[in-house]
């Protein structure tokens, strides 16, 4: 090795340490989730509509016109749909980095770069997909788990591949033919002709991946790089690190998790490539790595790079994409995932609150849901328009035996504590993330809401808890033991009683909660709000019902389903958010539904319409908030939309247990603030004609602040979606929001 | 006018604190509708034809309706109903002679035969009063979309006839009376009568203030039940009874099944 070898090798080792230090400084304390920025670009403000009448003008003639225009218009709403979603994001630091790399991939062919659009949407699934009109979608969770940038350039190089021969559509119309017989490339029974679509499918990836390589090869990119490119997709299902978890995360001085909870040695990782794949779109990775690997090589692979971006851009582009794969899980309820993804990036920024905010959530999350598993018994299921759905979706923490790798310990952990522990130990994380950060109110009212949960829940009061510690009691003991040797005093037998309690109490693990918060009982602000909590217990006559006779509850529940109806029955709200309403307009056709998404587009301007007519003639004051009309300079209502979109998300995910929603967020808080208002309000319709017309029409009011449904209502009608049935639907829910209780 | 005044007045007081949203917070309705369907065996104000010959007519009812939504698939209705229709005269021949047995001649004073001109049927008119209550399909408001409605109405009657064309038929009697003309009752009768009806229908709202309703209504009149319809003249003892008889029937053929459209408007 020569001189310059040495000097190249250390420079670059000072420019790696400098950058991993002005990371680590700059998530050192907080990190802000990813907005978009800059003015929209014009294919998102156009209609599936425009975007669909241009297209068809392309397709020409020939046999499979009708199919292709079929496709082009249902590619093109939910093209649209997914760009107005909130999930795409526009000039932020991943996308521009994304872009870059695409630059660099196609630098020797401008035409199709200019064809291309390429954005990062926020999912936490390791995955990429493309449409044939040229938008590429790659999802932060993958960015989170690739090694260099050869491989993010090998993954828009395969998506670039299904763009280019139009695979999508190619797909569509030999589905098309498939199930119609008339396909010549498989004329077998109907059962071969289903498993010939997957095939079919297969072929285009492997096409994706050949090609793909092929346009890796013509660019400067290291092919060597590519090897690890399917052990990603082989172990996306993994976290993006492998770190050892300890149980010491949650503990301190007094709090101490006992070993039982604490799995000694965890599964290895057995991930099987090879598996049957005969009814997968995809090949499987043994196959796909087969065909690739063997093609790995170049004779000037030594003058190509891993990075022609850059390093330092990869890297901070990937702990971006980590950082928002752990508020992804908290949304995708994947609670398990949120914490020990936050752990991982928790131990290179130990004060990061934005990350702690994670853990806690997600632990006050499990903790409520294992709470109210057994308080809620009989749950209803919220269904709208077979499109979204408030359903009952108790959360359980997935089976640990299930899990590969260190964080199967968490896991175990977490699955063999009880929702008193559960509660404890998450009311004790955020407490003390509170109290490092005492002006953020999220943590605040977080912790707010575990203290009630602990009172109303699971009846632990603060006289549960020891103020003094194991060791202290022994002490104690020991000292009060021995000055007793000397004393002829007689001792009772309720004392011997409690002593020799306390002993084993003293002496096992089990009741490790009764000391957790030994520490925290010496702070006057803990126990204020403890005792506070006490004084607002809410569910006395919940839990009264468990003594009472047949007759009595039945009594019980009568009186609080009258109470309950006097409650959401008028609501007496001012001013309400709009979000964009929700149409649909389906036709059934030999038994397959047809979309019709042209009309669906102009309906949903149409009810939005009559929403604003009927709050009009209620006196009921509201905003719009949804991305029709939007003009290039409106960024910001795309933000918001983004905000909204995340905040339905996750209540949706939540189902019917408001009291597992996260307390508020700084996004809804300030969206609240800004609009003088903590009602959203959503309705929609469903309309499908077979021989008849069908409509399927819901409203559903949400309490920002809460997560609290505070009214939702469906109707099912046999009649056409007319513009006077509509609206005397939403004037009546809209009455009900806006009038007062009498 | 007070307890109009007082009906009004509660209806108001009922709408501000009611939770039935009706359309757009309107709950009244006040429309007009027709009744109407193809009469086979007529016939109309105008006739062409005894009774026994078809007389192609069509058979119509005018109708003021006021509506008010008391619960949100619930309407109460009021109506008031006008009919103007024919009483065919019977011509009491048969092949060519007195059909002596017939129930088709008139009892005056025994059997009599009407000798005027039948293109000119008696007219009879109907005014009746309803009181019902429109309950919408699931799923719908009132007063939008399909309904059913049971009602109940008031018929109240009125013929009046030509009883100055009448002959008594000779051979009937031993009195040697001449076949000669005769006046045949007063000339006019009322008769009440009641009727259940049941709708089936559609109400749509246009431009947010007008309500087209359009259905079909089956009515019931229990007074011309099987028997009444069936029996001979042993049932009629005057001509009173008879002219009853006969009006009662007409209507109830008018009423049995009717087609109609309203058009209305949303009042308060």
């Amino acid at each position: 090795m020569g001189k310059s070898m040495y000097k190249k090798i250390i420079f670059v080792w000072i420019v790696f340490l400098f950058f991993s230090r002005v990371l680590v400084a700059q998530y050192a304390t907080n990190y802000i989730p990813l907005k978009s920025s800059g003015a929209l670009p014009e294919e998102f403000l156009k209609t599936a509509r425009s975007l669909s009448e241009e297209d068809i003008k392309n397709i020409g003639y020939g046999t499979d016109r009708m199919a292709k225009q079929q496709f082009t218009i249902s590619s093109n709403y939910f093209l649209r749909d997914l760009l107005l979603s909130g999930d795409v994001l526009i000039n932020d630091p991943l996308g521009i980095y994304v872009n870059k790399v695409a630059d660099e991939l196609l630098k020797n062919n401008p035409e199709l770069r200019k064809q291309i659009h390429i954005y990062v949407t926020k999912s936490p699934h390791v995955n990429a997909h493309a449409f044939d009109k040229g938008f590429i979608f790659i999802n932060a969770g993958l960015l989170a788990q690739l090694e260099n940038e050869a491989q993010l350039a090998y993954v828009i190089s395969h998506e670039l591949t299904h763009v280019v021969k139009k695979h999508s559509v190619n797909q569509y119309i030999e589905n098309m033919k498939l199930e119609r017989g008339t396909s010549t490339y498989e004329t077998g029974s109907y059962e071969a002709r289903n498993i010939a679509k997957y095939r079919f499918s297969q072929e285009n990836e492997t096409e994706a991946d050949a090609e793909g390589l092929v346009r890796i090869k013509e660019s400067g990119y290291s092919v060597k790089a590519l090897s690890g490119a399917f052990d990603v997709l082989q172990y996306s299902y993994l976290p993006f690190e492998l770190v050892d978890f300890k149980k010491s995360f949650f503990e301190d001085e007094y709090l101490i998790l006992p070993d039982t909870v604490f799995l000694k040695k965890t599964s290895e990782i057995k991930s099987n490539d090879d598996y049957d794949d005969s009814k997968s779109t995809h090949p499987n990775i043994r196959k796909r790595r087969g065909a690739v690997e063997p093609e790995l090589v170049v004779s000037d692979e030594a003058s190509r790079k891993k990075y022609l971006v850059s390093e330092e851009e990869f890297k901070k582009a990937r702990e971006i994409a980590r950082f928002e794969s752990c508020r992804l899980y908290l949304i995708d309820r994947d609670y398990v995932n949120a914490i020990y993804a936050s752990y991982i990036l928790l131990e290179k920024y130990p004060e990061n609150l934005y990350l702690k905010k994670i853990v806690a959530k997600a632990l006050y999350n499990i903790a409520v849901s294992e709470s109210s598993s057994d308080r809620i018994k009989s749950r209803y299921s919220f269904n709208i328009a077979n499109n979204a759905r408030l359903s009952s979706k108790s959360y359980s923490i997935p089976d640990y035996e299930r899990i590969e790798g260190p964080s199967q310990r968490l896991y175990y952990m977490l699955d063999n504590l009880d929702a008193k522990e559960l509660n404890t130990i998450a009311l004790s994380y955020a407490y003390k993330a509170y109290k490092k950060n005492p002006e953020d109110v999220v943590l605040s009212s977080l912790t707010d809401s575990l203290f009630s949960e602990m009172v109303n829940s699971n009846e632990l009061y603060i006289g549960d808890f020891s103020k003094s510690s194991k060791a202290q009691l022994v002490a104690v003991d020991t000292v009060k033991a021995a000055v007793e040797v000397d004393t002829t005093a007689e001792e009772s037998k309720y004392s011997k009683i409690k002593k020799q309690q306390q002993k084993v109490e003293i002496t096992t693990d089990e009741n490790f909660t009764k000391y957790a918060f030994v520490g925290l009982l010496q702070d006057n602000e803990f126990v204020k709000r403890y005792t506070r909590a006490a004084k607002g217990l809410t569910r006395k006559a919940e839990e009264k019902k468990d003594n009472l006779t047949y007759k009595e509850r039945r009594k019980l529940e009568e009186q609080i389903a009258k109470e309950n109806k006097n409650k959401y029955t008028l609501l007496g709200i001012e001013k309400v958010l709009f979000l964009e309403p929700f149409y649909m307009k389906a036709k059934s056709v030999g038994g397959e539904e047809m979309i019709n998404y042209f009309e669906s587009e102009e309906k949903q301007v149409k009810l939005l319409e009559i929403e604003k007519k009927c709050a009009e003639r209620l006196k009921l004051s509201y905003e719009i908030v949804g991305t029709k009309n939007m003009t290039t300079a409106d960024i910001d209502r795309y933000n918001l939309n983004s905000i909204l979109n995340d905040w339905l998300t996750e209540r949706f995910n939540h189902g019917d247990n408001p009291d597992e929603l996260i307390v508020g967020t700084d996004e809804t808080k300030s969206l609240i603030e800004k609009y003088g208002t903590k009602y959203l309000a959503w309705s929609g319709v469903y309309n499908e004609k077979s021989r008849k017309s069908h409509n399927t029409y819901f409203f559903i009011l949400f309490n920002l602040e809460t997560g609290e449904v505070m009214k939702y209502e469906t109707r099912y009608t046999k009649s056409k979606d007319t513009s006077d049935l509509i609206t005397s639907f939403v004037y009546n829910s809209l009455m009900h929001v806006a009038k007062k209780p009498k | 006018m007070r307890f109009t005044i007082s009906l009004l007045f509660v209806l108001l007081f009922y709408s501000a604190n009611s939770q039935v949203s009706g359309y757009m917070g309107k709950r009244a309705v006040i429309g007009y509708s027709n009744y109407f369907m193809l009469g086979l065996k007529g016939p109309g104000p105008v006739n062409s034809a005894p009774s026994d010959d078809p007389s192609l007519t069509i058979n119509n009812a005018h109708c003021l309706n006021f509506e008010y939504a008391y619960k949100q698939r619930k309407m109460v209705c009021l109506s008031a109903q006008y009919i103007r229709t024919g009483l065919a005269y019977d011509k009491g021949i048969q092949n060519g002679f007195f059909d002596s047995g017939s129930s088709e001649l008139y009892p005056y004073p025994g059997s009599s035969r009407y000798s005027g001109s039948f293109s000119k049927p008696a007219l009879l008119t109907s005014i009746n009063f309803g009181l019902g209550v429109k309950m919408f399909k699931n799923g719908f408001i009132a007063p939008t979309g399909r309904y059913r409605k049971l009602e109940v109405l008031l018929l109240f009657e009125k013929l009046e006839y030509d009883s100055q064309n009448f002959k008594v038929d000779v051979t009937e009697y031993s009195s040697q009376e001449d076949d000669t003309l005769k006046v045949l009752g007063k000339g006019e009768y009322s008769y009440k009568n009641i009727a259940f009806a049941y709708t089936i229908g559609k109400q749509r709202i246009l431009k947010d203030k007008f309500v087209l309703d359009f259905g079909i209504r089956f009515a019931y009149t229990p007074s011309m039940n099987i028997i009444t319809v069936a029996a001979s003249d042993a049932y009629v003892s005057d001509v009173e009874g008879y002219f009853r008889r006969a009006s009662n029937l007409r209507i109830a053929r008018q009423q049995l099944f009717n087609l109609h459209v309203g058009l209305g408007f949303l009042a308060f």
